[in-house]
C-alpha cells in the first residue's frame, strides 16, 4: 500500500497545482471587466504611462512650426514676424499626438479617442470666418475623422486594425492661417482682417487642443 | 459521494486542469466579452498666433500696387529737351476712376480730413530704416484726350468690363518726344510720362494764358510734403503766369514713409501709413480761376429821350450829368459782379462716381472729374523694400 500510495501522489500533485494556477490566473483576469473597473483611471501626472501589467498605454505630444511660404500661392505681405506663434502666409504649426501601446503588453488592443478644442470668442470667429485652416491626420494603427464643422476630432481604428504591443497611433494636426483667403467667392487679406478682428482684444490663446485615448484589449477571436 | 482525487482518473483530472486553464485565459475576452482598458492621461496643447507687421496684399486689393513691382523704363532726364539723355526711372501710369476698385482698403484717419470722393494716395510700409537716397513722386492730370485715336491709347493692360482700373496700365516705354501739344495721335502714357518728369512743352504759355501743365496738375507726393507734413500745400500759384507742375521728387523714403518706428508691439498687425490727399489749382475742366466781386454801378439816362439806362457814360464821377433845359438825367444804381483772375489756392482733386459711363468715354474725360491719369514713380539706386506699396485711393 504504501507503495501503491507513493505512486498515487506524485501524479495528481501537478495537476492540481496546474488547475490552481489557472483559476488565479482566469481570477485575475476577470476580475476587471466583471465590475468594468478600470485597472487604473486617468492620471494628472506626466509621464502619461498606465501600466495595469497587461495593457498599458503612453501618450506624448510635440509641437513644431513650419514655413508656409513654400506652399502659399499668394505671397504673404507680412514681416517681421515674430520667432513663436502662427504668421499668416509664413509660418504654420504642427502639434503631433503619439498614443502608443506597451512594448509588453499581453494583449492587442483598439483605440478609442479625441482631440477638441475649447473654443474661445475669438478662436471661434476665426475658425468659423475660414481665416484658420485645420486638419488632421495620421501615422500607424488608427484612423482621425473630423466632427463635422468643429476643429474637433474622433479617433479610433479601422475595421480589423489593431495596435499590437509596442505599436503607436499618431495624429497630426496642422494649424495654418493663409495669407488669402477666399470667403463666398471674394478675396479676404487674412492679415488685416485679423486687425479688425482683433479690436483690443488679444486673439491669444488661439486654441487648446486636448486629447484623450483609451485602448480597449481586443478579443482574442480578433487579434491579427 | 465524495469525490477524491485519489479516486479520479489521472486522465480526467490533466483534462479538467487543462480546460480551467484555458478558460482562464480565453474566458474574459472571448466568452463573456469582458475586456482590459486602459486611459491615457488628457494632454494639452496650445496654439497662438504670432506678432508681425502687415500692409495690404495687392493679391487682394488691386489698387495698392508695390514700388518694387514698377515697371522699369527709360525716361526723359532733361526737362527741356526729350530727345535727350534717358535716365532710368520705375513707373506706372494709372487711369483712376470712381467705380469701386479704388476704394481704400480701410478707412482714412479721421485727423485726414479731405472731402467725399477726393483722390488720394496712402504709403504702405514696415521697414525702418529705408533708403535714404531713393526718391519718389506721384502726380495726377487731367486728361486731354477726347479726340485722342484709339490706337494712341498704347496699354500695358487696358481696362475694361473684366479688368478694373485699378489694374489698368497704360504703357509709357517708348521713345517718342512729347508733342507741342496734345494730338489726336498723342500716346496718353508718353505725354503724362513726360509731363510727370517735368517737361513743358505742352503748347507752351502765351502772353497772359495760363500754363498748359498747370491746368491738368495735381499735386500727391513731390517734395515739400512729408509725413509729418502731409497737409502741406504745394508752392503758391500767385499768378496767372505762374507754373505749378510736379516739381521734383521727395527724396529720402524715411521722410515719406511711415515704417514700424512708432508702431504699437502688439499681437496681429501694426498700422503704418502716410496719406497725402490730392489738390489742384484750376479750376474745374481746367480752367484758370476766377473771383467775383460784386459793385454798385452807376446808370443814367435822359428823362427828355427816354433811353435806355446806361453806365456812367458821361464821365467817370458817380454823378450823372445835370439837367439842363433841354436835358433831364435820372440816375440810379444797380449791383453788377465782377469776375477777376484769382490768386488761387489748392482745392480737392475730386473724382465722380462714374455711373453708366463707358470704359472709352471715361478715358477720354476733360473735366478732369471723371478720371486723373496718376503717375507713379520712384528712381534711385537699388531695389525698395517688398513691401513698400502705394494706395491710390478715391476717398
Amino acid at each position: 500500500m504504501a507503495t501503491r500510495s507513493s505512486k498515487l501522489r506524485a501524479p495528481v500533485t501537478k495537476p492540481v497545482a496546474l488547475a490552481l494556477t489557472a483559476l488565479v490566473a482566469a481570477a485575475a483576469l476577470i476580475g476587471g471587466p466583471v465590475t468594468m473597473a478600470y485597472w487604473n483611471d486617468a492620471t494628472e501626472q506626466t509621464p502619461q504611462q498606465i501600466e495595469s501589467g497587461l495593457l498599458s498605454i503612453t501618450a506624448g505630444i510635440t509641437a513644431t512650426y513650419f514655413d508656409l511660404a513654400s506652399a502659399s500661392d499668394v505671397a504673404s505681405t507680412v514681416s517681421a514676424p515674430s520667432a513663436q506663434g502662427l504668421i499668416p502666409g509664413k509660418r504654420g504649426q504642427k502639434i503631433t499626438y503619439t498614443l502608443a501601446s506597451g512594448s509588453g503588453d499581453a494583449v492587442q488592443s483598439r483605440i478609442l479617442g479625441s482631440i477638441s478644442a475649447p473654443a474661445t470668442s475669438v478662436w471661434t470667429e476665426i475658425y468659423s470666418k475660414g481665416y484658420l485652416a485645420v486638419n488632421a491626420e495620421t501615422v500607424g494603427e488608427c484612423t482621425v475623422n473630423q466632427t463635422p464643422g468643429a476643429p474637433s476630432w474622433v479617433i479610433g481604428n479601422a475595421p480589423g486594425q489593431t495596435l499590437k504591443p509596442g505599436e503607436s497611433c499618431k495624429v497630426t494636426v496642422t494649424l495654418s492661417i493663409p495669407a488669402v483667403a477666399n470667403i463666398s467667392g471674394k478675396n479676404v487679406d487674412v492679415s488685416r482682417a485679423l486687425l479688425n478682428l482683433r479690436g483690443s482684444a488679444s486673439l491669444n490663446p488661439l486654441v487648446d487642443f486636448a486629447a484623450n485615448a483609451t485602448l480597449a484589449q481586443v478579443p482574442r477571436a480578433e487579434e491579427n | 459521494m465524495r469525490i477524491s482525487f485519489r479516486t479520479v482518473p489521472r486522465t480526467a483530472i490533466v483534462a479538467a486542469a487543462a480546460v480551467v486553464t484555458m478558460i482562464g485565459i480565453g474566458l474574459p475576452a472571448s466568452t463573456t466579452g469582458a475586456h482590459l482598458t486602459i486611459k491615457a492621461a488628457v494632454v494639452h496643447a496650445s496654439s497662438g498666433v504670432g506678432t508681425w507687421c502687415s500692409v495690404p496684399n495687392p493679391a487682394v486689393a488691386s489698387n495698392v500696387y508695390k514700388l518694387s513691382e514698377f515697371t522699369e523704363i527709360q525716361a526723359p532726364e532733361s526737362t527741356t529737351d526729350p530727345r535727350a539723355g534717358k535716365t532710368t526711372v520705375r513707373m506706372l501710369v494709372v487711369p483712376v476712376v470712381n467705380d469701386g476698385s479704388f476704394e481704400p482698403v480701410e478707412p482714412l484717419a479721421p485727423h485726414i480730413g479731405g472731402v467725399e470722393n477726393q483722390l488720394g494716395v496712402r504709403l504702405w510700409s514696415c521697414t525702418p530704416g529705408m533708403s535714404a537716397t531713393q526718391s519718389i513722386k506721384l502726380t495726377a492730370w487731367r486728361g486731354n484726350y477726347a479726340t485722342t485715336a484709339a490706337s494712341a491709347f498704347v496699354w500695358d493692360a487696358a481696362p475694361s468690363a473684366t479688368v478694373p482700373f485699378a489694374r489698368a496700365r497704360l504703357n509709357t516705354d517708348a521713345l517718342l518726344a512729347i508733342n507741342g501739344s496734345t494730338t489726336n495721335s498723342t500716346r496718353p502714357g508718353v505725354e503724362l510720362r513726360d509731363a510727370h518728369r517735368g517737361i513743358n512743352r505742352l503748347g507752351g504759355q502765351s502772353g497772359a494764358n495760363a500754363d498748359p501743365l498747370t491746368m491738368r496738375y495735381s499735386w500727391m507726393l513731390t517734395n515739400g510734403r512729408t509725413k509729418n507734413a502731409d497737409f502741406a500745400n504745394d508752392p503758391f500759384c500767385a499768378s496767372k503766369t505762374c507754373r505749378v507742375d510736379g516739381g521734383s521728387g521727395a527724396t529720402n523714403y524715411n521722410n515719406v514713409f511711415s515704417g514700424v518706428d512708432t508702431a504699437a508691439a502688439a499681437n496681429a498687425v501694426h498700422r503704418n501709413s502716410t496719406t497725402y490727399l490730392a489738390e489742384k489749382y484750376y479750376s474745374a475742366s481746367g480752367a484758370w480761376p476766377t473771383t467775383t466781386t460784386t459793385v454798385q454801378q452807376l446808370q443814367c439816362r435822359s428823362k427828355l429821350l427816354w433811353e435806355d439806362w446806361r453806365d456812367n457814360w458821361y464821365n467817370s464821377s458817380t454823378a450823372c450829368p445835370r439837367s439842363s433845359t433841354w436835358t433831364q438825367y435820372q440816375s440810379r444804381e444797380i449791383d453788377v459782379t465782377v469776375t477777376a483772375d484769382a490768386s488761387p489756392t489748392a482745392t480737392p482733386t475730386v473724382v465722380l462716381p462714374k455711373g453708366s459711363s463707358s470704359v472709352d468715354s471715361l478715358l477720354r474725360d476733360t473735366t478732369g472729374t471723371k478720371v486723373q491719369y496718376v503717375v507713379l514713380e520712384w528712381w534711385g539706386a537699388g531695389t525698395p523694400p517688398e513691401d513698400l506699396e502705394v494706395e491710390v485711393f478715391v476717398k
